[in-house]
């Protein structure tokens, strides 16, 4: 019941819906939580010690999110593996674009047309400047 | 008072006057001040108001010009990207200004130290100085000092959301030359460009986002005297070397090589790679001053016909 616990809360933190100002950023654990999750062993004290790390966590980040736990089923060491991938998962860069290279490279052509008519634009100005 | 006394006094009084140069008459030049200042060798941060450029800035949006641009929401936008990008041999500096927008509300405006596309980013983590979390700076986060953020490498994006109409911000961009470029993406599809890298461990990318047919001209390692003469076959275990490679992403850590070069030479390579995003890596292990020259112009349809139809290894045509 306790792995599984701590896997709904990190679940919870990690794919609540609720953007927080931080959404820019990748999601940074501290190391000490890191290492409570990666060296609890399924059963035993460490484990709680985990769990007691994850809720410490989630109360500095969102109490809110600690009112989201559905009970469920699973054993100690499934849960512990899924909590390091999902840390691990939390690395990847959280923001992206999906484009084609050909919409790419039209807005790259679209963006030094219109620099050059900045350049032209300028230019003019400042011919009109000497020109007084 | 004697009368040497006052003459000697006169002549201080003239030679005084004349020294501060006194004059009834002063020329005014017209000409605006701002005009000239355009003009002056001196380093300045921001040119004459009137000559900047400035624009509306979109939800998906290129931006290869100094200038500023402001966001104005008229509806809420929740995802949305300003991908930015200058010379190979130029920096971006990206500045917030008139920010008007609802932090606590989940609003944010981030700078991304490069492109991120389909998940990868550019450059990859092993190319780039930057750990990936220094590489994201959201506003909403930082100090008010840094509220100006400069790119590593001639390519950089903003990423925002706004939930609110009425929300806006303004960012100024400014270009800064890098004397040393690393990491670049090309803006054309034909060009020439020579990477050096000045005896420093470092890896170093140029990304031409075009099927190309490329002709490596120099690739050379110098001021260093005791080469290591090559003694197994290939760049296997080389620590200065340069790899053309070919795939359909930007993160050059998960393209296909398609060849390594690790021996000085002279004298056109000549290839033909029929791939969306083709790149030309250094390697350099900081013990020469590494220098590859190239030239490249992109494949036209015919080309890029007979290169799918010869290709046994047709990894770039897999869609």
């Amino acid at each position: 019941m306790k792995p599984l616990l701590l896997l709904l809360l990190l679940s919870s933190v990690l794919l609540s819906s609720h953007p927080r100002p931080a959404a820019g950023r990748p999601l940074r654990f501290p190391a000490w939580l890191e290492e409570a999750l990666l060296g609890a062993a399924p059963n035993g004290s460490a484990l709680d010690e985990a769990e007691d790390a994850v809720q410490k966590f989630l109360l500095q980040r969102n109490p809110y999110l600690l009112h989201l736990l559905p009970p469920a089923e699973d054993s100690g060491e499934d849960a512990r593996r899924t909590a390091t991938r999902l840390l691990k998962r939390s690395e990847e860069p959280p923001l992206s674009i999906d484009l084609t290279f050909h919409l790419l490279r039209n807005m790259i052509q679209v963006a030094k047309m219109e620099r050059l008519r900045a350049r032209a634009q300028l230019n003019r100005k400042l011919l009109d400047e000497v020109g007084r | 008072m004697g009368r040497t006394f006052r003459e000697q006094l006169c002549f201080l009084l003239l030679s005084v006057s004349v020294l501060r140069g006194c004059c009834r008459d002063l020329e005014n030049n017209e000409i605006s001040d701002e005009f000239y200042s355009l003009f002056n060798p001196e380093p300045r941060r921001d040119p004459p108001d009137a000559f900047v450029y400035r624009r509306p800035l979109r939800c998906m949006d290129m931006v290869a010009v100094e200038g500023q641009f402001t966001f104005t929401a008229e509806t809420p936008h929740l995802s949305c990207a300003t991908f930015l990008m200058a010379e190979p041999s130029e920096l971006i500096s990206v500045e917030f200004g008139r920010v008007d927008i609802d932090c606590s509300g989940g609003d944010f405006i981030t700078v991304f130290d490069g492109w991120v596309m389909k998940g990868e980013k550019f450059p990859s983590s092993q190319d780039h100085p930057l750990p990936l979390y220094e590489r994201y700076v959201d506003y909403c986060d930082s100090a008010p000092a840094r509220r100006s953020v400069r790119s590593s490498q001639n390519v950089a994006m903003v990423f925002f959301r706004v939930h609110s109409a009425g929300s806006s911000f303004t960012l100024t961009v400014r270009k800064h030359v890098n004397l040393f470029p690393c990491n670049a993406i090309s803006q054309s599809p034909e060009g020439s460009y020579t990477m050096v890298i000045p005896q420093q461990r470092r890896n170093c990318s140029f990304s031409i986002l075009y099927p190309v047919a490329i002709d490596i001209s120099e690739y050379r390692l110098g001021r260093h005297s005791s080469f290591p003469k090559r003694i197994m076959p290939g760049c296997t275990e080389s620590e200065d070397f340069v790899q053309l490679l070919g795939g359909n992403g930007i993160d050059t850590s998960k393209l296909l090589p398609i060849t390594d070069i690790c021996t000085s030479f002279t004298g056109p390579t000549h290839m033909k790679i029929g791939c969306d995003n083709t790149v030309v890596r250094m390697v350099s292990s900081g013990s020469f001053v590494s220098r590859v020259s190239f030239s490249y112009r992109a494949l036209d349809s015919q080309e890029l016909q007979t290169i799918k139809l010869n290709n046994v290894e047709d990894f770039c045509f897999n869609n």
